[in-house]
């Protein structure tokens, strides 16, 4: 019987964390999408110095997401969102509003996907 | 490298409670259920061991489920027959009154010359000897053989030996055991003024039992070493 209820615990315990890691991780990359998603509607309006310091803060916000995310998410998957993210650091040094648009817009494309691909849909779990 | 072997570690702990706490009995004895188990468990965790890139957590849930559902599912199976029998599967009368059921063979796609091998395994040579032969869910056989057949016990010849009770080892290695002292009602004192009268250490001695009527065995530990 005690088995029984270690293996209750445990099970309930998995469950709990999963959804918490969950939401936490969710509400990461949301955060970061629409840091994302403000930077890209808002570029034209930005000064070079303002771009620079939005930029500086979305790359220390996503330093501490990739460190919680690299617990719970193949590392292959962060890889790519990284790569670009440190290409938007590059981009922006050159003040090239179009090419930090791009940028965003492919930043995005690659956060949906990481973010749909831990959903427990069928096409995921198949 | 590091982290391989920390991850080795870590993983190696997790995966020893995990077994322990599954209560598992030897390999030879694993249902079904329990075999696929234990090897899905030694699968997932392996994969965070050779890949760095894989968090130990991708690992560590998915065992933690598995061992949690096989620990509920096999409380569940002892209260639910039904439950049971999709499990485990229920044993087979393969032998029947000294004669082969090969239906039962068909349905456990079991060929004659499998069940001659299993029956020499448990020692038994000759088919005509054998009154009932039964394949456990575990994939063992058990044998029932003819009266005729059977080993001679003293009650067979009208003996009644005396019955020894069962030698608990008090001392193992050196230490003293607890609860295998508790079941014959002794103590450590009661051990060591044993080894004292016997002029013996309990670091020298290899192995020391006692049994229900007192009977004690001592083995020394060899004196080379």
């Amino acid at each position: 019987m005690r088995r029984v209820m270690i293996a209750f615990f445990m099970l309930a315990a998995a469950v709990i964390g999963i959804c918490i890691i969950t939401v936490i991780s969710d509400s990461k990359m949301k955060a970061l999408d629409n840091q994302i998603t403000e930077l890209y509607n808002n570029a034209e309006s930005y000064s070079e110095k303002e771009i620079n310091s939005e930029i500086n803060k979305l790359l220390t916000d996503w330093n501490k997401t990739q460190k919680f995310l690299k617990f719970f998410t193949v590392h292959e998957k962060i890889l790519p969102l990284d790569e670009n993210i440190r290409e938007l650091e590059e981009t922006a040094k050159s003040y090239d509003i179009s090419e930090i648009k791009k940028q965003c817009a492919r930043i995005k494309i690659i956060l949906e996907t990481v973010y749909t691909s831990e959903k427990p849909f069928a096409e995921n779990i198949f | 490298m590091l982290i391989s072997l920390i991850r080795a570690i870590i993983l190696y702990a997790v995966v020893i409670f995990l077994i322990r706490l599954m209560g598992k009995r030897q390999i030879g004895e694993l249902q079904p259920s329990e075999l696929v188990i234990t090897i899905l468990i030694s699968e997932v965790a392996s994969l965070p061991m050779q890949d760095n890139s894989i968090p130990m957590f991708n690992s560590m849930i998915p065992l933690i489920i598995l061992v949690s559902f096989e620990i509920i599912t096999s409380a569940l199976s002892l209260k639910f027959h039904k439950l049971r029998n999709i499990m485990q599967g229920h044993p087979v009368i393969v032998i029947r009154n000294g004669l082969i059921d090969e239906d039962a063979l068909k349905k456990l796609r079991l060929t004659v010359n499998d069940l001659i091998s299993a029956l020499r395994q448990r020692d038994v040579f000759e088919i005509s000897q054998v009154s009932y032969a039964i394949f456990e869910t575990n994939g063992k056989i058990s044998i029932l053989l003819k009266p005729v057949n059977k080993t001679l016990t003293p009650e067979d010849i009208n003996l009644s030996p005396e019955d020894e009770g069962m030698p608990f080892a008090v001392i193992c290695d050196g230490e003293f055991n607890k609860n295998s002292a508790a079941e014959i009602n002794t103590d450590k004192n009661e051990v060591d003024r044993i080894l004292t009268k016997k002029n013996r250490n309990i670091k020298n001695v290899l192995l020391m039992t006692i049994n229900n009527k007192k009977k004690i065995t001592i083995i020394d530990k060899d004196k080379k070493k």
